[in-house]
């Protein structure tokens, strides 16, 4: 998948700062404050970097808060570019995800914040188009844009911890009824892949344990059928290990993620047929992880740490 | 005159005889020569003499000779009796088979003469000590006998002093009677205790005893295994064990239901090892809220090499008492048998024990901080309305704290809440930082107190789940929306509908006041309606103020409704006035998205039941009525 954008940046002369102990040559960009979470994006000419930003003052703290979010070039500590300027009425870090719109313009799919029952909407410049729950009480959290090349904008989000629900765009644009692709307990993360050997669902259950800004979980990918039903047994990705935050996306032989582990990262490239190839680079306080398959097939991660700063590297599909 | 004559004429003259006279001497002579007697009679050997000649003394072994003197010697015609014929012509032998007293005489042309010989004998020797091992070996434990001192008897015949007197001891110190000797037995080992009658020259009887002091074990627990009850969890970080060991700090708690036993397992170092492999039984008593109980094991074997024992799990005598509790430091005073059938004490073990109303619902959920203050708050309740209002005492004060790591749990600091924190584990799991003064940003704030953050869905949620640890199944959450417009919704729900329109918490100025309208909005928010006291929440006095909707808990048990985000309770007559009593507390109007006048309704105005709230159950979206 090949996602554009019309900020053009190319992604060249990294700042040579490397994190010891990894593989990978990290590189870091300044602190970005406020920086909640980043996913990346390939423009016309380059990765950006996306993130959301919070500390953007009200005239109280209990006035509608505004969330920021900006992209940067990956190519450096270039000025922030703002795309979008959200208020919400009550104060926190949304849940959020980006993909590009026809228009080549970034479309961030975002919670509401409501108080407990929190809503979804995709805003893409122009108009917020609401994700209607199932229920009036379900809570909707954790929206990601379908990735692949049928992902065509449609936005899997889940319900409380119960239900990974698909929302696809009708031919009006708007996102008509949720479709439930996947029931469980403690449902933590959900994000569908269109691979070239068909649908995959990763999902990520909470397990007890001590939090790295989640509760760290068994990745599973789970093969749909085209009527989003199950067709195959779950597979754990990363085997048994738990993993706090993963990324995930489409490559031309199957998807690579991604994931925060109580170590550092670690990175799985998933192709047909064949077993999980699997790196773990060690690196502490990682957090919030992004990859994408940019043009020429690398794969680029980024990571966010404890103090705002965002890590970049890219390796071969 | 020839010398014969010489000397007796110089014996005359000596002994005053007059010369040609026949002096005594020379009488005796005379009749000597005319009359044989007995001159002397006694034992030559196999017994002794205590000085007195004709009393002798031996010991019941063979046999002892009496010889007899006579003048002229070895005059013929001696008479015996008590004796046997002996070797000698001269001697007669006694025999000392027999214990007694023997009299032997004899006679010859004189009054008879006599020795009288006693027999002794020396039968039995024996120890107090209370175990009787193989043979003579008795068997007592260092430590455990009376002023480390056992009694050796003797057994004579007969059971005289005379008898007594002349035993021979190898070891010990005299006692009260002379058979009797006191050993010191203060420290394992064996020690032979013997005693001897007689001599080497009359022969010797001699009986002995062993002494086998042993060791007696000591034990110590280290380490206790409860089951039966239930797994806490350690406010989702981990689950606690059902271990107490020995040395660690602080040891888990340990929950039950009320009115069962506590089962428990006890793993105990052998501190001093016993010498012989030996049988203890263990046993721990606890009095746990009034009720007394004891845990006894089986007999535990205990070999002289062994590094622990177990003693397997074995129920409580009693139940715990039948009602809701928290008995903090709860000892259990462990004793083991000790040889002389008393009890030895070995250490208390204490323990922090949770008691439930009823078997959690949800087993692998009994967050610790919840079952914490809900048996704390709830103690002494034994029914499940009683205990689900006392329960709820729990956030009243708002002001909780995790056990986990005792950080204050709040609601809605407004820096700190991320994501989603709808349910009770991500309130229990989060970690944050509360906001500073004058942080404006909605950033967790580095130099903040670390809290633990959720939102209402997440505090009315703990509340159903503290029940659910308790068995009470009654509590639902309820999510409250406004339905501004007058109108209520009509399906299907719109996403619109849910988060279009909210209300306002507390209190908000209205300027001018606010109309009493049930029926449009009159104010425009933050310019005419502005904040002012806030509903102090749990952790925090100042969240914020208006929400699109909220979560309340509701008891079909107690039939009222639970506010644990603000620590409030409202009952009424009619689930309506419940409803009423909740709205006319907790917000002063409500507000809308969207261009002004967007703020305004008078909640005060409007009487029940025309509330301008939805009461929903989460579970099935039905309308709490």
């Amino acid at each position: 998948m090949r996602r554009r954008l019309f900020l053009l940046t190319l992604f060249q002369g990294l700042p040579a700062m490397t994190l010891a102990n990894t593989q990978l040559a990290l590189h870091a960009f300044p602190p970005q404050p406020g920086a909640q979470r980043i996913r990346l994006l390939q423009g016309d000419a380059g990765v950006v970097v996306i993130l959301a930003r919070l500390g953007e003052k009200s005239a109280s703290p209990y006035q509608p808060s505004p969330t920021a979010f900006d992209s940067i070039g990956a190519a450096g500590p270039a000025k922030p570019t703002r795309l979008y300027t959200i208020e919400q009425l009550l104060p926190g870090s949304p849940d959020w995800d980006v993909t590009l719109g026809a228009a080549g313009k970034p479309v961030l799919a975002l919670n509401k914040f409501g108080g407990a029952i929190n809503s979804l909407s995709v805003h893409d410049g122009a108009r917020q188009l609401p994700l209607t729950p199932l229920r009036e009480v379900d809570d909707l959290h954790d929206p990601r844009f379908v990735r692949g090349p049928r992902g065509a904008g449609a936005v899997t989000a889940l319900a409380d911890d119960r239900q990974v629900l698909l929302f696809q765009r009708g031919k009006d644009g708007q996102y008509g009824a949720a479709r439930v692709i996947a029931e469980g307990k403690q449902l933590d993360n959900a994000l569908l892949l269109d691979t070239p050997s068909g649908w995959v669902l990763l999902t990520r259950r909470a397990e007890l344990g001590v939090q790295r800004g989640r509760f760290p979980g068994v990745l599973e990918a789970r093969p749909l059928g085209s009527d989003f039903k199950p067709a195959g047994a779950a597979v754990p990705v990363f085997g048994a290990e738990r993993i706090f935050h993963f990324d995930a996306d489409v490559t031309e032989a199957g998807y690579a993620v991604v994931a925060v582990t109580a170590a550092g990262f670690a990175l799985a490239r998933v192709g047909k047929d064949q077993p999980a190839r699997i790196e773990h680079h060690p690196h502490q306080a990682l957090s919030g992880p992004a990859s994408m398959v940019a043009t020429g097939g690398m794969l680029y991660l980024g990571f966010l740490t404890p103090d705002q700063k965002i890590w970049l590297t890219k390796t071969a599909v | 005159m020839g010398n014969k004559n010489k000397r007796k004429a110089a014996q005359d003259a000596a002994d005053g005889v007059p010369d040609g006279q026949i002096g005594e001497d020379e009488m005796r002579c005379i009749e000597s020569l005319i009359v044989p007697r007995l001159t002397a009679l006694g034992i030559i050997d196999g017994a002794i003499s205590g000085g007195n000649p004709a009393h002798w003394t031996t010991v019941q072994l063979g046999g002892a000779t009496v010889r007899a003197t006579t003048a002229p010697p070895d005059f013929p015609g001696v008479t015996w009796d008590g004796s046997q014929a002996g070797v000698a012509p001269m001697e007669r032998t006694i025999s000392r088979a027999v214990v007694g007293t023997f009299n032997v005489g004899a006679t010859l042309n004189s009054p008879r003469m006599h020795v009288e010989l006693e027999v002794f004998n020396l039968t039995a020797l024996v120890s107090d000590l209370p175990i009787a091992v193989a043979g003579t070996t008795r068997k007592g434990y260092a430590g455990f006998i009376a002023g480390n001192i056992t009694r050796v008897s003797a057994t004579t015949e007969p059971a005289a002093d005379k008898v007594w007197n002349q035993l021979v001891w190898s070891a010990g110190a005299a006692d009260a009677q002379a058979n009797v000797r006191a050993v010191t037995v203060a420290v394992p080992g064996d020690q032979t205790v013997t005693v001897t009658l007689g001599t080497p020259a009359i022969g010797q009887l001699q009986q002995q005893v062993v002494l086998h002091i042993c060791a007696w074990p000591r034990l110590e627990v280290i380490e206790l295994t409860f089951s039966q009850g239930h797994v806490i969890n350690n406010d989702t970080a981990a689950d606690f064990d059902r271990l107490w060991q020995h040395g660690r700090a602080p040891n888990p708690p340990q929950c039950y239901t009320r009115n069962t036993a506590m089962t428990l397992a006890a793993t105990l170092r052998v501190v001093r090892a016993p010498t012989d492999p030996e049988n203890v039984v263990v046993r721990g008593t606890a009095t746990i809220g009034g009720t007394a109980m004891t845990w006894t094991s089986a007999q535990i074997a205990v070999a002289p090499n062994a590094a622990t024992v177990a003693f397997a799990a074995v129920a409580a005598s009693a139940p715990l008492p039948n009602q809701v509790g928290f008995h903090q430091g709860a000892q259990i005073n462990w004793e083991m048998s000790d040889p002389n059938g008393g009890w030895l004490s070995i250490g208390t073990t204490i323990h922090n024990v949770y008691v439930t109303l009823g078997n959690p619902i949800v087993a692998d959920r009994v967050y610790w901080t919840l079952l914490h203050y809900s048996c704390v708050n709830g103690a002494g309740s034994a029914a499940a309305g009683a205990f689900t209002n006392a329960a709820f005492g729990t956030y009243t004060g708002r002001n909780l704290v995790r056990k986990r790591d005792n950080k204050p749990m709040t609601y809605w600091d407004p820096s700190s809440v991320a994501r989603v924190n709808g349910n009770t584990m991500a309130l229990l799991g989060s970690d944050s930082r509360r906001h500073l003064p004058g942080d404006q940003n909605g950033l967790p704030a580095p130099g903040g107190e670390e809290v633990a953050v959720g939102h209402c869905g997440s505090w009315a949620e703990s509340f159903v789940d503290m029940l659910k640890i308790h068995g009470v199944a009654n509590a639902f959450k309820i999510n409250i929306k406004n339905q501004f417009p007058m109108a209520r919704p009509a399906p299907p729900v719109t996403a619109a509908i849910m988060a279009d329109a909210g209300f306002l918490v507390a209190a908000w100025n209205f300027a001018p006041p606010v109309a009493i309208s049930g029926t449009t909005l009159t104010h425009r928010q933050w310019v005419t309606c502005t904040t002012g006291v806030h509903a102090p929440g749990q952790s925090n006095p100042t969240p914020p103020p208006a929400f699109y909707n909220h979560f309340v808990v509701w008891c079909t048990g107690t039939n009222t409704l639970y506010d644990p985000s603000y620590g409030n309770r409202f009952a009424g007559a009619t689930v309506a006035a419940v409803l009423q009593a909740w709205e006319m507390h907790s917000i002063s109007g409500l507000f809308a998205d969207g261009a002004p006048p967007n703020a305004g309704y008078a909640t005060a105005a409007v009487p029940a039941p025309a509330r301008r709230l939805i009461f929903r159950y989460t579970n099935n979206n039905n309308e709490l009525v």
